[in-house]
């Protein structure tokens, strides 16, 4: 019953991005789609239980990617990080956040509302489950290791800020909102589409008819599957630097007067210089952090309150999702009638996926479980002294 | 040996990039039982970047304290600031993204500490 309440909690905010978000999610996975109608120019038995396996195929098919991406992540901090010697503690987030930055409210429950008021109901865990930050004195680490927000992302740094550090607790809470900037504006349609596009063109494939209109559609079917991926992949770059503004801003909403004016007249922010970025990304970027803190400054300290989730997620314009719709639609009108053959066949390869996914889930709770165990040893958790 | 002089220079010179990577970092940048990891993938946070602009500027003034001491021990004639900031200047890597007066005051400083030792 909870995913029924979760939807009609995203209809109830915004209607309108309800629908954009449905169409968005058909051309993420777009193979039952095709199959719907496909089984509605060959209605049989056959049809609808090819239907229900086209539905199996693309959940695995995605899913093997992500529960491989996933453990493959998690192979990187143990390998990345702790492998190498780093020891220290973890500190719970609500520790650090409410004992060392005293704030006229609480930045740990005011961030965790935040949070709830963006994600709904998909945001269930606390923040002290969402970010684990692990102390390592004396080891010059400043690493993050970002996840998806349904897992834990690992911050290991060197450094807690002291409660008069105004400028170390920007950066800190920067990194803090970085994190999730990063899980807001990054587009996870991208690692989504690519395993479902690719059933899609094995399925379309499968059934094509080998006639000219057949080959015309798919191979505009083709294109479009590659300027959609494509575009994702430009925008996902671009709004890198957007997840840095929105970051700072977001820090900024937690700093008191004083704090502010230590860090307007910081000349050292000049240097906060990200090596990916371009020189004019890297100047937008600062330029930007002290226009936000001037804005702070005047007191106008409102800023989270005016970010809206349509303009930090990534959406696919409609135009590009509808003409992808119709290009599947177009596809699937070039098809040969499902056979008892054809059953047989995508069972199998509903099967061999699902192993796959199995395989990928298996050395996902391995490798899991080898951080859980090396954290354990290297980072037990404590508190602030 | 020169730890207290570095430490002068990059709190009257950088003292914006002190504060700004904390007090704790500006402490084990000086500690010699500190050990860096260099961990690898995830993502290096900002402050990382202007942690390794302050090594960089602590290998220089390392660089300059070692160039001065190999001049001293090749000539048994007093050696002039203007002579050690020319040499040092075309010996020595110099940072980046740091004013050309500050360097020379850096050098200066070196210059006027290593004769006093």
């Amino acid at each position: 019953m909870k995913i029924f309440a979760f939807v009609i909690d995203i209809y109830q905010r915004n209607p309108r991005r309800f629908f954009l978000m449905l169409i968005e999610m058909i051309s993420v996975n777009p193979v039952p789609l095709f199959q719907i109608f496909v089984a509605l120019q060959y209605p049989s038995l056959i049809s609808i239980c090819l239907t229900l396996i086209a539905v199996l195929v693309s959940h695995f098919a995605i899913n093997c990617v992500i529960m491989y991406n996933l453990g493959t992540d998690t192979l990187k901090i143990t390998d990345g990080c702790l492998a190498k010697g780093a020891t220290g503690k973890t500190i719970p987030l609500h520790s650090i956040l409410n004992d060392r930055f005293p704030f006229e409210y609480s930045i740990y429950n005011d961030i965790e509302h935040w949070l709830f008021q963006m994600n709904g109901l998909l945001n269930k865990r606390s923040l002290d489950e969402m970010i684990y930050l692990h102390y390592a004195p004396g080891q010059r680490l400043c690493k993050a290791y970002t996840r998806s927000h349904l897992f834990s992302s690992h911050i290991f740094i060197s450094h807690l800020p002291e409660k008069d550090e105004a400028i170390p607790k920007f950066l800190f809470l920067h990194e803090l909102f970085h994190v999730f900037g990063y899980v807001l504006a990054r587009p996870t349609t991208i690692s989504i589409s690519i395993p479902s596009h690719l059933t899609l063109v094995v399925w379309s494939v499968y059934f094509m008819k080998w006639t000219s209109a057949g080959l015309a559609s798919l191979s505009m079917l083709a294109l479009l599957l590659f300027i959609w991926n494509e575009r994702s992949r430009w925008e996902s770059q671009r709004t890198q630097v957007i997840s840095e503004l929105l970051a700072d801003a977001l820090a900024l909403g937690y700093m008191t007067t004083e704090e502010l004016k230590l860090l307007r007249s910081c000349k050292a922010i000049d240097r906060l210089k990200d090596p990916n970025f371009s020189k004019t990304e890297n100047r937008f970027r600062i330029a930007s952090l002290k226009a936000h803190i001037d804005v702070a400054l005047a007191g106008k300290k409102d800023l989270i309150d005016e970010l809206k989730e349509e303009e930090i997620e990534l959406r696919t314009p409609p135009a590009i999702l509808i003409t992808f719709i119709l290009s599947v639609f177009f596809c699937s009108t070039n098809v040969n009638q499902p056979l008892v053959d054809d059953l047989i066949n995508m069972s199998i390869f509903a099967v061999l996926l699902l192993l796959f996914f199995l395989l990928a889930l298996f050395r996902y709770m391995h490798f899991s479980s080898k951080l859980s165990h090396a954290l354990d040893q290297s980072f037990p958790t404590d508190h602030l002294d | 040996m020169h730890t207290e002089i570095t430490k002068q220079i990059l709190k009257k010179y950088f003292k914006d990039e002190c504060d700004l990577i904390g007090r704790e970092n500006f402490i084990q940048l000086f500690d010699e039982s500190s050990r860096v990891i260099e961990a690898d993938y995830g993502e290096n946070m900002p402050i990382f970047e202007v942690i390794g602009f302050l090594v960089g500027i602590i290998g220089f003034v390392d660089s300059a304290f070692s160039l001065y001491e190999r001049m001293t021990s090749s000539t048994e004639q007093n050696i002039k600031s203007d002579q050690f900031i020319l040499l040092a200047r075309k010996q020595l890597q110099i940072p980046e993204d740091v004013d050309d007066s500050v360097i020379i005051s850096i050098l200066e400083m070196v210059a006027k500490d290593s004769k006093e030792l």
